[in-house]
């Protein structure tokens, strides 16, 4: 087993081996077919480009604004960009020698020969007409049939150019000194007086010329001044105090009118002293003092060679590209001068470039300012947030605060209300109290109420008694009166001059009536004072009714009334004073007589009852079928002077009442339901030894 | 003392007082009209001549206190002499106080009673007579016009028929018509006069 495990292990090793090498191999040669096309897409093919310039610094200009670096790097640029080709540049620059220019050129092309010897050029650009010069003398000798690019020549050697070889082509192109001046002179159109500032040399002189041919035609209403005879010092302190309506326009200056050579930064001195806005001729000028101008391109003369040599360099033979013409002009101003001789924008001509602008706060400070205001925004929008979060927050605690004086109340009342609820409960334990008290006391009065009211019967009795006084010095009052009336009344009469006997004589027997009631009404008074004399005596109440009934007999008659006895038969005896109770009796019989007087005749009834009353007691009841007694009075009839009679001085009933009463008895009154009014009272049944 | 076409009423329950009194009065010379109930009364009154009235306190149905009461209520309260045979003196005082003219207990001297009496009928007569002047001015006020009325209420200001024209913004000359006006129909000729007339009856000056 074990053998077999090993066997297997050492295999798989093996296999392991095996499949890093063809791995390997795989990747390999993967990076060999891949990579195989991109060598051969690669500039492989190496050409060699040669500038050569015809001065040491542009004709344009110093070190500071050299138009060759200007060339070059524009071609380089462009064709760099435009070329399948890996280009490599040369660049000679011609320079301005003591010698001769034969001699010079002649030197030229053996240090070339040297310098290039087994360093094949496929392509030359002579920049300026110097540099095509020497190339038409002695290219031949150095790069037979190379092809020769022309550039910056002067549309003057066309003819030239046409009758040279074959490689050689180019393109064409004058400085237009005219449209120059003309642009000038668009933005000043009050010029006067133009100081034209041009170097000494050899070269310059040729551009003073032609400056000088082109102005003299057309501008005679300008004054010009050339200043390529004066020395460096002189120019400066010429411009500096230049008569108004002056422009000052600088071609070139490379060695001045003393034949000194010139500080490099010549232009951005005169244009600092200058008194005058100063313009240049070249593109390169700007940016180093000039306001600007239709300028001579320099970059775009060399993009458009560039451009040339590209076609060469994809093949092109030159004698097929056909010699090109034209310069490109600019307009070109620098913001910082146009600012300083207040020249306004719009007096420019359209399309105008205008460099140097300062840029303006908002684009220095673009995304500060964005930054900040994006900030204050932020902070502002955080600040409402917090205003709102606060007034909300300050709306909530006064909600709370609301809440919670509530809650202050509330607890303050619910105090109050336990305080209060406390004293009710005390209060109501003490009504308790109090109650239980007045319960026991409640007792206690029962108990001396029922002692009490033997007290009060006795005292009852008293009342009733000055009451009747009070009635019967009443009821004696009422004839003595009529009697003082009577007798004065009577004496006048007598006292007149012709007596009146008969009033006398009525007036006197009026007196011996109202002398009898008054009699009366003393007996009556007499016989209640008599109480403490009364005879108790059983009596049988049936046979005293009778008695009385029999005593007005004539009275009922008169009254033509039916008197009704419903008597009860085999009554106890009842104890009491007969002459008493026949009086109670002849009091309410009288009265149930008088109530029916009234009525008609037919329902004129009394009826006289006696029964054994709930008290065990006897009950006389007399009924009358007369008019009834107001409810009202049912109650006080029993008073003293309470009648309802025209008749009689209402004190029957009191003295009724005095004696039943006085035999421990009742007496009320009440309405029967149909008519009339009905009397009853009670006497005691008799206790007494005798009456058994 | 005699009052002429004088008439003195009687009111009393009891009969025999009722007939005696008028039989008192009478002897005096005077008429009596006597009434057994405050109703009867009431039912029968009539006021042609100065009269008064007699009135017994305690009656049944209407008592003379409750009388007195309605007669005061009524626009000319004749005098009143009130008897009692049980009188009080709070009873006498209340009675007193609402115009009674005396109160006597019964039995009385027909002296109290007839110098009640004629004090009572010379009360009434009075205020007969000055109820008829009353009577009169009120007629003759009647008789103006409210313009009338308005110059006569400025005029017993003792304001000048200038002012009172300025006032009512009229002129001074229709003044002067109303007021003529006025004081004939007032039956006056000054204006001292007009003045004491209206206070009698209570005008109002503007």
């Amino acid at each position: 087993m074990e053998t077999l495990c090993k066997e297997t292990a050492r295999n798989c090793i093996r296999n392991l081996r095996e499949m890093r090498l063809a791995l390997t191999l795989l990747v390999l040669s993967f990076w060999l077919v891949f990579s195989t096309p991109s060598f051969a897409s690669e500039k492989s093919e190496n050409k060699r480009i040669l500038i050569l310039y015809s001065f040491r610094y542009g004709l344009s200009s110093n070190v500071l604004m050299d138009g060759n670096r200007i060339t070059g790097r524009a071609i380089q640029t462009t064709i760099e960009k435009g070329s399948v080709h890996k280009i490599a540049f040369h660049s000679e620059r011609m320079d301005v020698s003591a010698l001769p220019e034969d001699r010079y050129f002649k030197e030229l092309r053996d240090a070339y020969r040297k310098k290039y010897a087994g360093q094949p050029i496929d392509l030359i650009i002579a920049v300026q007409y110097r540099a095509l010069k020497f190339l038409i003398n002695h290219g031949e000798e150095l790069w037979p049939k190379i092809p020769i690019l022309s550039c910056g020549v002067e549309e003057g050697r066309r003819e030239q150019l046409k009758k040279l070889r074959p490689n050689i082509t180019g393109i064409l192109g004058n400085a237009r000194f005219g449209d120059m001046l003309e642009t000038i002179l668009k933005i000043h159109p009050d010029t006067q007086q133009i100081t034209v500032i041009v170097g000494a040399s050899k070269t310059e002189r040729f551009i003073e010329s032609r400056v000088r041919k082109s102005y003299r035609k057309s501008f005679g209403r300008v004054d010009f001044t050339y200043l390529s005879d004066l020395g460096f010092d002189a120019i400066l302190s010429k411009v500096t105090d230049l008569p108004p309506h002056s422009i000052v326009l600088f071609l070139t200056l490379l060695r001045d009118g003393e034949g000194k050579p010139v500080p490099e930064n010549s232009l951005a001195l005169i244009s600092q002293i200058s008194n005058a806005p100063v313009y240049g001729l070249f593109d390169v000028y700007v940016g180093h003092g000039i306001v600007g101008g239709n300028l001579y391109s320099i970059e775009d003369r060399a993009i458009r060679i560039a451009n040339l040599a590209l076609r060469i360099l994809a093949g092109e033979k030159p004698k097929d590209i056909p010699i090109g013409s034209g310069q490109t002009h600019l307009n070109l101003y620098d913001w910082r001068q146009l600012k300083r001789w207040g020249i306004a924008e719009r007096d420019l001509p359209p399309g105008s470039i205008i460099r140097y602008r300062n840029p303006t706060f908002y684009e220095i400070y673009k995304w500060y300012i964005w930054g900040g205001i994006c900030l204050v925004m932020f902070e502002a929008v955080l600040i409402i947030h917090l205003l709102i979060n606060r007034s909300r927050r300050l709306r909530a605690e006064q909600k709370l605060q609301r809440a919670q004086y509530k809650l202050e109340d509330t607890v303050t009342e619910l105090k109050e209300a336990n305080v209060e609820l406390k004293s009710e409960i005390t209060d109501r334990i003490q009504t308790e109290k109090a109650l239980k008290e007045s319960e026991n006391r409640l007792k206690e009065v029962m108990a001396s109420r029922a002692l009490l009211q033997d007290e009060v019967k006795h005292l009852d009795r008293v009342a009733t008694m000055g009451t009747l006084t009070a009635a019967i010095a009443h009821e004696i009052n009422q004839p003595l009166a009529a009697i003082l009336s009577n007798s004065q009344a009577a004496l006048r009469f007598l006292n007149a001059k012709q007596p009146n006997l008969r009033q006398v004589h009525e007036a006197l027997e009026d007196i011996v009536s109202d002398d009898k009631r008054a009699a009366e009404v003393i007996q009556r008074l007499r016989m209640m004072l008599r109480k403490e004399e009364f005879e108790f005596e059983p009596l049988d109440i049936n046979r005293v009714i009778q008695e009385i009934v029999e005593l007005i007999q004539s009275e009922i008659i008169m009254v033509n009334a039916t008197v009704a006895m419903d008597f009860e038969a085999e009554l106890p005896p009842v104890y009491g004073d007969r002459i008493q109770i026949q009086q109670v009796i002849l009091n309410l019989l009288v009265n149930a007589l008088d109530a029916l007087k009234g009525q008609p005749e037919k329902t004129r009834e009394v009826r006289l009852s006696t029964r054994i009353g709930e008290a065990g007691n006897i009950l006389v009841t007399v009924t009358d079928s007369g008019p009834g007694i107001e409810d009202q009075k049912l109650e006080t009839i029993f008073e003293a002077f309470h009648t309802t009679k025209t008749k009689g001085i209402g004190m029957g009933l009191p003295i009724s009442k005095s004696i039943v009463e006085q035999h421990d008895g009742r007496i009320w009154a009440s309405n029967n339901p149909g008519s009339g009014a009905v009397f009853d009272f009670t006497l005691p049944i008799c206790k007494e030894e005798s009456c058994k | 003392m005699t009052v002429e076409n004088a008439i003195v009423f009687v009111v009393d329950d009891d009969p025999s007082v009722r007939k005696s009194l008028g039989r008192l009065i009478r002897s005096v010379g005077l008429a009596v009209e006597t009434f057994a109930t405050a109703h009867e009364f009431l039912e029968q009154q009539c006021l042609k001549g100065p009269s008064c009235l007699i009135l017994d306190v305690k009656m049944p149905g209407i008592s003379g206190l409750e009388l007195q009461e309605k007669l005061l209520s009524q626009e000319y309260a004749m005098p009143i002499v009130f008897i009692t045979g049980h009188g009080d003196i709070p009873m006498s005082v209340k009675a007193i106080k609402k115009g009674a003219v005396n109160f006597l207990s019964k039995p009385f001297d027909e002296k109290d009673l007839l110098e009640a009496l004629y004090e009572a009928l010379q009360k009434d007569s009075i205020a007969r007579a000055v109820r008829e002047e009353q009577e009169e001015i009120h007629r003759r006020l009647e008789s103006l016009t409210p313009r009338e009325y308005e110059i006569l209420t400025h005029v017993i200001t003792g304001r000048l028929n200038k002012q009172i024209a300025y006032s009512l913004d009229i002129s001074e000359k229709t003044i002067k018509i109303h007021r003529g006006r006025v004081m004939n129909k007032m039956g006056v000729d000054s204006v001292a006069e007009l003045v004491r007339l209206t206070e009698k009856v209570d005008i109002k000056p503007a």
